[in-house]
């Protein structure tokens, strides 16, 4: 309990940051709409293109061991 | 800190999908989770992007919450997790641009010193910003944000005992950092 105390004691001599109001609209409206459909088809691009490595890289494999 | 009712109602109209509520639980949580992201990344541009992408999950996942979801715990834990992905490919990043100097990657200067209005606390946040980051970060929680070891252990996956245990050596780690800054009763302890 004593650490606990200690650092909640002097965690009180922090000062508060904060994001300035124009960044915190900003980023509280783009939290509102969502993800961009770019990051989402990035996403997407990049878990298949991963898959098609992964199936190919076992394609290569099974060719190897036959 | 918000009282049990508000979280309550604000967790219905997160649920709901209620703008409101989602405008509430910024309002409320911004600061505390973009202050836990700035002393631990150290940088305002990546804590601002990080604070983004937490409230961008709630909002996706405001609708799948359960009744009894702590919200200061659900967004910690995403903060701590995107903390953590960018730690990674920080790394990465590091380790692919060869030997930069030091100080471009993990820059020893607070950023908090330009707010710090006094030399006590700017050495206390030079103090925090020295800790490794697993104790960095189990003080950030129980100190500032006030959560007790075993909530702070869902949070980090980790057990009570070693969040305590963690808690004891940044506790002592601050101590030695601080030296003539550190309160009186932890210099006689």
């Amino acid at each position: 309990m004593t650490d606990e105390n200690d650092l909640k004691e002097i965690s009180r001599e922090l000062p508060a940051l904060d994001v300035d109001p124009e960044a915190a609209a900003r980023i509280a409206s783009a939290a509102r709409r969502g993800r961009p459909l770019w990051r989402v088809i990035e996403v997407v691009a990049v878990a298949l293109l991963a898959a098609g490595i992964l199936v190919w890289a076992a394609i290569k494999v099974l060719e190897a061991l036959r | 800190m918000p009282g049990v009712e508000s979280e309550a109602a604000w967790v219905t109209g997160l649920r709901r999908g209620e703008p409101a509520a989602f405008d509430a639980v910024f309002a409320a949580y911004r600061k505390r989770v973009y202050g836990y992201l700035v002393r631990m990344t150290r940088r305002r541009d990546v804590a601002e992007d990080l604070l983004q992408e937490t409230f961008i999950r709630l909002a996706q996942h405001g609708k799948k919450l359960a009744d009894d979801t702590r919200l200061g715990a659900w967004l910690f834990t995403v903060a701590h997790r995107l903390v953590i992905s960018w730690a990674r490919a920080q790394q990465v990043r590091v380790q692919l641009a060869g030997d930069l100097p030091a100080e471009s990657i993990s820059p020893d200067r607070s950023p908090h010193d330009a707010l710090a209005d006094s030399q006590a606390q700017s050495a206390l946040e030079r103090a925090f910003a020295a800790l490794p980051p697993a104790y960095r970060e189990v003080a950030l929680l129980v100190g500032i944000e006030g959560m007790q070891p075993a909530e702070v252990a869902d949070i980090l996956g980790l057990r009570a005992d070693a969040v305590r245990q963690r808690l004891a050596r940044a506790r002592a780690q601050l101590a030695a950092a601080l030296g003539e800054h550190a309160p009186a009763a932890w210099r006689t302890a």
